[in-house]
């Protein structure tokens, strides 16, 4: 199998070249660079504190609401400088779930309507199929679509991360970045979950934190891993699992280290 | 065991203290509510305060009112969401804050004097319904804005990033955190209204008069107020007047009372 | 955008000073330090004194004294409702405290001239309205205000305070004490809050202090703090003239106190924690 060929057929939704990253004066992130390839589910694991989650949230630009961080290096979105784009129009094709869920208070329908609302996307009509849409491709339409006007905050904590998933997905994003997003859940909400992000990864890509090696294994195609800031290894799933080429790899995913 | 004496003798002195400011506060309703006729809320005073009603005090309170919730509950809102989310460097938030809990601490006889010298004379409105309300909103301003940016500030931030996160720009993101923190923006705008309403000292100064024989026909017509009512019979007028005071005094109870029950029932509501 | 709105908050406050400067400006020429020095307030004379001291410490008496009752007895009622009271207990008195804590001030003013004037003629005072009158009814007014701003503090002591001594085996009260230890910049925080507002409160002082410019001797002597003679004056005063000028004077004395303590509270003692623990 040629390796080299097959890299290069695939399309790069994200290159990060060269980043690094401060808090005030506490370097997070050391001089990282990977690829983020199209419709796979790519999976960034590492001990806490090791920098994932700073990695992920530069992908939205979503840290630059700290005051006092700060990057050197450049990420591209299709091939465009993030820097120099404006971050309202990034996220709108960028979605993002969070550790824990944080639905909107309002109802489940307003909730999963708010992106198509505010991008403007879709006209009365149009809306509820896509509020529908959305929540079955987060195979959730089948325990609310009776009561879609009920407040968010009467889900369990599973049915609320699905419906921020449902909300990322209404807005129809190229990407839809993870963090940790089953952390929070119980295992059999979890299970639900990764077979559902299995499932979007046709339409979308997906970008996933996690800390449990298990599930980064179970799911994802391209792996990632970092350690105190620095990307130690990255490439295809089945290969740094089963012949890494770094030692602290081979550590973590055998539970020495982390 | 030391634990139970500390214990009852906190449990007597927590309920002594309630039964009796309980008792306190009550004194004057039940003293008051037997005056409580049409009457009595539609009548002018008359002989000397000895008979009538104080129908111009209600109405005067009732304008007053009005024109303290036009002018401060809009700005104080704003001034709280400004505070909240878009002061942003952290001196910045800590030098406006300062400033706001200074001035929700200066004592009303000096907003009177303020008043006074601002808004009578300076400004030539007199002493005047109008002179009145700008005098309290001015008061109630920093109240309603500093409540308000605390309950926005008390809101998660995992909400403000779900809605960046989604392409919210920021204003769809502040209106998210007010849509959030909204029971306790109402519950700061009535309470500060409630504040207002019994607030004393600077309307004595700036637009009061104690016995009005007709309603004000003007803003720049002075009015007659419950709360200066009270003081103006208590402090003026002799004792067969004095019924006149426990009726206004009961009524501004039951008013208040009201306010801080519907308060009580919102933030019940929701949660 | 930000900075325009900065401004004008800021330049409220600063206009407020402003205002209160400028008026008292010709007092200050004409009367001088003498306001502060001396305690003859006698602005109606022929031959007018304006000295503001025995006010300001008639102000500064009833402060204090109401202090040390409100302050006691809102800690107890506090600490009952945080340690001891039961689910329902700690709901009334939340419920009651906040509807009592809205009473109006003039209101209490009503209650400490007909209700307690009479009381205090009772035990042998020589006037309904004096200090021990304006103690009392001050207390009624402060006292919920006080419980609600105590409560908050002792609950912002995190739980884990109070567990470790009691796992340690302590007593309840040992406990409390700890919680207290812990809470201890915000109660101060809290006390100078209540200090604050007894300064500034006009209506109950007016309505029922006595309105004698003097040291009081006894608890029975009648007071004229500061806030109350700027009341009680300002309506009958002529505009322009010089008393009318030492009122503002004595307004802007309040403002003055009024703003420093609030400014030291909010610097030193709220954000003074990380500064006094490290």
């Amino acid at each position: 199998m040629d390796t080299e060929a097959k890299l290069v057929n695939k399309e790069i939704v994200y290159e990060m070249k060269n980043l690094s990253a401060w808090f005030g004066k506490n370097q997070v992130l050391k001089n990282v660079s990977l690829k983020i390839y199209r419709n796979k589910i790519t999976a960034i694991m590492g001990p806490s504190g090791c920098g994932k989650t700073t990695l992920l949230r530069c992908f939205n630009r979503l840290n630059d609401y700290t005051e006092s961080f700060r990057v050197e290096g450049d990420i591209f979105f299709n091939g465009q400088n993030i820097y120099q784009m404006d971050p309202v129009q990034l996220r709108r094709r960028v979605g993002m779930v969070f550790q824990r869920p944080n639905p909107f208070p309002m109802s489940i329908f307003d909730n999963v309507a708010y992106g198509p609302r505010i991008h403007g996307l879709a006209k009365k009509r149009g809306l509820s199929e896509r509020v529908e849409k959305a929540l079955k491709a987060a195979a959730l339409w089948d325990e609310v679509h009776g009561e879609l006007r009920k407040s968010a905050y009467k889900l369990s904590g599973g049915q609320q991360q699905r419906l921020c998933i449902a909300r990322a997905v209404a807005v129809e994003p190229e990407v839809i970045l993870l963090d940790e997003p089953t952390s929070a859940l119980d295992p059999i909400a979890t299970e639900r979950i990764e077979k559902l992000l299995e499932d979007l990864s046709s339409r979308y890509t997906i970008v996933i934190v996690t800390h449990s090696i298990g599930q980064a294994l179970r799911i994802s195609d391209y792996l990632g891993f970092m350690y105190k800031g620095e990307l130690v290894e990255f490439g295809e799933t089945s290969q740094v699992s089963e012949d890494p080429r770094h030692e602290l790899t081979q550590l973590f995913l055998t539970g020495r280290i982390g | 065991m030391a634990d139970r004496i500390a214990s009852s003798l906190l449990k007597l002195l927590t309920y002594i203290v309630f039964v009796i400011s309980t008792a306190v506060i009550l004194f004057p309703v039940f003293k008051g509510i037997r005056y409580f006729n049409p009457t009595f809320f539609t009548e002018f005073p008359s002989q000397g305060m000895t008979q009538g009603g104080i129908f111009p005090a209600i109405v005067g309170s009732l304008l007053l009112m009005s024109l303290v919730a036009v002018f401060s509950v809009p700005v104080g809102v704003l001034i709280g969401v400004f505070l909240s989310e878009y002061a942003k460097p952290t001196w910045l938030s800590a030098l406006l804050r300062t400033t706001i809990t200074t001035m929700t601490s200066i004592p009303s006889i000096v907003y009177g004097l303020f008043g006074l010298a601002f808004f009578c004379i300076t400004m030539g409105f007199g002493t005047s319904l109008l002179s009145a309300s700008f005098t309290l909103s001015i008061m109630t301003v920093p109240f309603v804005g500093g409540s308000v940016s605390n309950f926005l500030m008390a809101v998660s931030n995992d909400l403000r990033e779900a809605a960046m996160a989604i392409g919210a720009d920021k204003r769809e993101t502040v209106f998210m955190v007010i849509r959030a923190a909204k029971t306790g923006i109402l519950s700061s705008t009535l309470l500060g209204l409630g504040r207002a309403f019994g607030e004393t000292a600077p309307i004595l100064v700036t637009g009061a008069v104690f016995y009005a024989t007709n309603l004000p026909r003007r803003l720049t017509d002075p009015i007659m107020t419950l709360p200066t009512h009270i003081y103006a019979v208590v402090t003026n007028f002799p004792e067969d007047a004095y019924w006149m005071a426990y009726g206004s005094a009961a009524l501004m109870v039951i008013i208040i009372v009201a306010i801080y029950s519907i308060v009580q029932w919102i933030r019940r509501r929701s949660s | 955008m930000v900075v325009l709105v900065s401004i004008c908050v800021i330049a409220a406050l600063i206009g407020i000073f402003a205002m209160l400067i400028h008026e008292s400006l010709p007092a200050l020429k004409k009367i001088g330090w003498e306001f502060i020095a001396s305690g003859a307030w006698y602005p109606t004379y022929e031959d007018a004194e304006f000295g503001m001291l025995y006010m300001i410490l008639d102000s500064l008496i009833l402060v204090g004294l109401t202090s040390v009752v409100v302050f006691p007895m809102g800690l107890g009622i506090a600490l009952y409702t945080t340690e001891y009271a039961n689910r329902r207990e700690r709901e009334i008195v939340r419920s009651v405290t906040e509807l009592i804590s809205g009473i109006p001030s003039v209101v209490v003013g009503l209650i400490g001239v007909l209700l307690i004037g009479p009381l205090m003629l009772k035990i042998g005072a020589w006037t309904p309205f004096n200090l021990l009158n304006a103690v009392v009814s001050l207390t009624v007014l402060t006292l919920p205000y006080a419980i609600s701003l105590i409560i908050e503090s002792l609950q912002s002591v995190s739980r884990d305070l109070r567990e470790a001594a009691l796992a340690l085996g302590s007593s309840k009260i040992r406990a409390s004490a700890m919680a207290i230890r812990g809470a201890k910049h915000e109660m101060l925080y809290a006390l100078v809050l209540i200090v604050n507002r007894v300064l500034g409160e006009t209506m109950v002082v007016l309505m029922v202090a006595g309105g004698a410019v003097m040291l009081p001797r006894s608890l029975f002597d009648p007071i004229r703090p500061l806030t109350a003679a700027i009341a009680s004056e300002v309506g009958e005063v002529e505009l322009g003239s010089l008393h009318y000028s030492a009122l503002f004077l004595a307004g802007a004395v309040l403002l003055v106190i009024s703003a420093v303590i609030t400014v030291t509270a909010e610097t030193f003692i709220r954000r003074g924690k990380r500064w006094l623990t490290g």
